[in-house]
């Protein structure tokens, strides 16, 4: 329960008031048109600029009461309610969990089998490492555009399992975030697993250790961190994903209904009830993540390190006169190649 | 003896070096010969040849160039909004622990949001043109470049600051000659991974809202059902990114030569 002391902490409580007068004040300031108005007037009295702010629009920004209202009662038209955007997110977060561990897994495998052949390594690693700082999420229109071609054709028309697969965007969705999950995971793991001193593995052979017992018993546990690291970053870029394909291509999802705020049938209320899901939906998924790496590498010091930053960041204690830590940073980010 | 041995283990590493340029790029290049000659035309509307996919991208130039310019326009701005207001906060964060309590919770829950969501947002706050796109390019390369920097910021031997405070060195003096000079090789490391990231995100920025910019491009194409077109825009961002990518590089190696032996410790 040690965790339950950031409440008791000063700061978290003024945080808190912070957010909830903030909410507070944008509920009664969007409440009436002409207090937006009487806004804009003022500024231009005292500056002589009129703000042209669409911001400053009743239409354009719902106060919280409204986005709240469309989330949880249905209007009559049926677009609204728990189960419109449960039908929605349903699909968004579907897409966005299967794909984050069909990607992850099939990265760690790929990761352990160049782990342990030497010439995959040397002739694919420089490729996964560049593909890395390759802008991936560009991919979705191409794949959008394949899955509209593909959903066009006959065979695919006619046989079920082709239609299953492209004749709605679920599957190209999954796609999109298995590419994108897939190189990081893949090089952090690959790294970690390489993470070992070689007096490690003296001092397990001399033990008679065999080789499957190298592996689950150390180089596992040392790949962890690293592969905890990207899994962080794989969870939050996957909910990404799905909302950027579901903004292009797609009939069903959160980021559909981002997509549609403009149309006719749905307004911004929609569109910001969608963004409230869909990051709250991100910060459990990260959450959940963390709370996996805490359970599995509690000795860890990136899990004490973000320990002591809830606990008040102790960033004065410095290490009694140890070398700097090489700038090995949060992320996956460059590698020690 | 030991000259002769000491040449072969040379001759040995630089064969080494040789075969790890040589091998990955035999790999690709016959990942592409399989796509060229095998592939071919079988799988036309999806897979074009990439002789094709090349020559369009030649053809194409002036429109992807033209388009190329306005999102490097957005991802620069953004990359330096957002890194200035991470290096000011992270040296907030080391000077002040208030300020670090105060700020770190909303910094982390910036963080872990799905950035690219709240564009809508955005957009509805400032209207559909650049300035959404380089405020959510801001934010999106503002925590990188803060946590790193407060890393940087911290990671100092005692001894050193102890070696400046026994010469009698000032506080400032102690943060221009010491704490920063060491805290920019890890600068450029956040920059490495907020560079790209910028480019990413001005292009998925323009997916939604926009009329320019290679995103835009991308969208039209898909919609106008032009594969080749859309190949040669992905070709075209993907040289973008790596191209900004070997900028930082060499701009860290130009610029912070003392960068290598930090890292080394």
């Amino acid at each position: 329960m040690k965790n339950l002391n950031i409440f008791r902490e000063k700061s978290v409580w003024i945080n808190l008031l912070v957010v909830v007068v903030l909410l507070l004040s944008w509920e009664l300031l969007f409440s009436n048109q002409d207090n937006l108005d009487n806004i804009s007037s003022f500024v231009k009295d005292t500056t002589g600029w009129r703000p042209h702010l669409k911001a400053l629009s009743v239409m354009a920004v719902p106060r919280p009461s409204k986005i709240l209202g469309i989330i949880t009662t249905t209007p009559p038209n049926g677009r609204g309610g728990w189960e419109f955007f449960w039908y929605h997110a349903k699909s968004t977060l579907s897409a966005a969990v299967l794909g984050f561990f069909i990607g992850d897994i099939i990265a760690i495998l790929f990761a352990i089998l160049l782990a342990y052949v030497k010439p995959l390594e040397r002739a694919l690693m420089p490729i996964f490492l560049t593909m890395r700082s390759v802008p991936l999420v560009a991919i979705t229109p191409l794949l959008l555009r394949i899955r509209f071609t593909l959903a066009d054709m006959d065979v695919v028309q006619t046989n079920p399992i082709l239609f299953s697969l492209f004749g709605t965007g679920q599957v190209v969705k999954m796609l999109v975030v298995i590419i994108i999950v897939f190189f990081p995971t893949m090089v952090n793991v690959f790294e970690g697993l390489k993470s070992i001193n070689p007096s490690e593995i003296e001092l397990m052979k001399s033990m008679n250790a065999s080789g499957w017992q190298v592996f689950w018993k150390l180089r596992i546990f040392k790949a962890m961190p690293l592969t905890f690291a990207a899994l962080k970053i794989a969870s939050a870029s996957s909910v990404l994903a799905v909302t950027v394909a579901e903004w292009l291509g797609t009939n069903q999802g959160l980021g559909f209904v981002m997509s549609q705020g403009a149309s006719a049938s749905l307004d911004s209320r929609h569109v910001w009830a969608s963004i409230v899901i869909v990051t709250i939906f991100g910060l459990v998924f990260y959450w959940a993540v963390s709370l996996l790496e805490k359970i599995f590498i509690p000795w860890h010091e990136s899990v004490i390190a973000l320990k002591q930053a809830m606990n008040g960041l102790e960033l004065d204690a410095l290490p009694d006169s140890s070398p700097a830590p090489q700038p090995k940073p949060l992320a996956s980010e460059e590698g020690t190649a | 003896m030991i000259v002769v041995e000491k040449q072969k283990r040379l001759q040995k590493t630089a064969l080494n070096k040789g075969l790890n340029w040589l091998l990955p790029v035999l790999c690709m290049g016959g990942l592409i010969l399989l796509w060229e000659y095998w592939i071919g035309d079988s799988l036309k509307f999806v897979l074009p040849r990439p002789s094709l996919i090349f020559n369009q991208f030649i053809q194409q130039i002036h429109l992807l160039l033209n388009n190329a310019y306005i999102t490097i326009f957005e991802a620069f701005v953004g990359l330096a909004i957002g890194t200035v207001i991470g290096v000011l906060f992270s040296i907030g964060f080391v000077y002040s622990k208030g300020f670090a309590k105060s700020v770190y919770p909303y910094a982390l829950i910036l963080r872990s949001l799905p950035l690219m969501a709240i564009l809508p947002i955005l957009t509805s706050l400032m209207g559909p043109g650049y300035t959404s796109k380089i405020t959510l390019i801001a934010l999106a390369s503002f925590f990188p470049v803060l946590i790193n920097m407060v890393q940087g910021l911290t990671a100092i031997n005692k001894t050193t600051i102890e070696l400046m405070q026994s010469l009698n060195a000032s506080k400032s003096e102690i943060f221009w000659k010491v704490r920063l000079p060491s805290s920019l090789p890890y600068l450029f490391t956040s920059l490495k991974i907020t560079g790209s990231g910028a480019i990413v995100a001005a292009i998925i920025s323009e997916y939604m809202y926009a009329v320019n910019g290679l995103g835009a491009l991308m969208v039209s194409f898909m919609f106008g059902s032009r594969l080749l077109d859309l190949w040669a825009t992905l070709l075209a961002s993907t040289i973008l990114s790596l191209l900004v990518y070997i900028l930082i590089v060499f701009l860290e190696k130009i610029l912070i030569p003392w960068g290598k032996h930090i890292k080394e410790g």
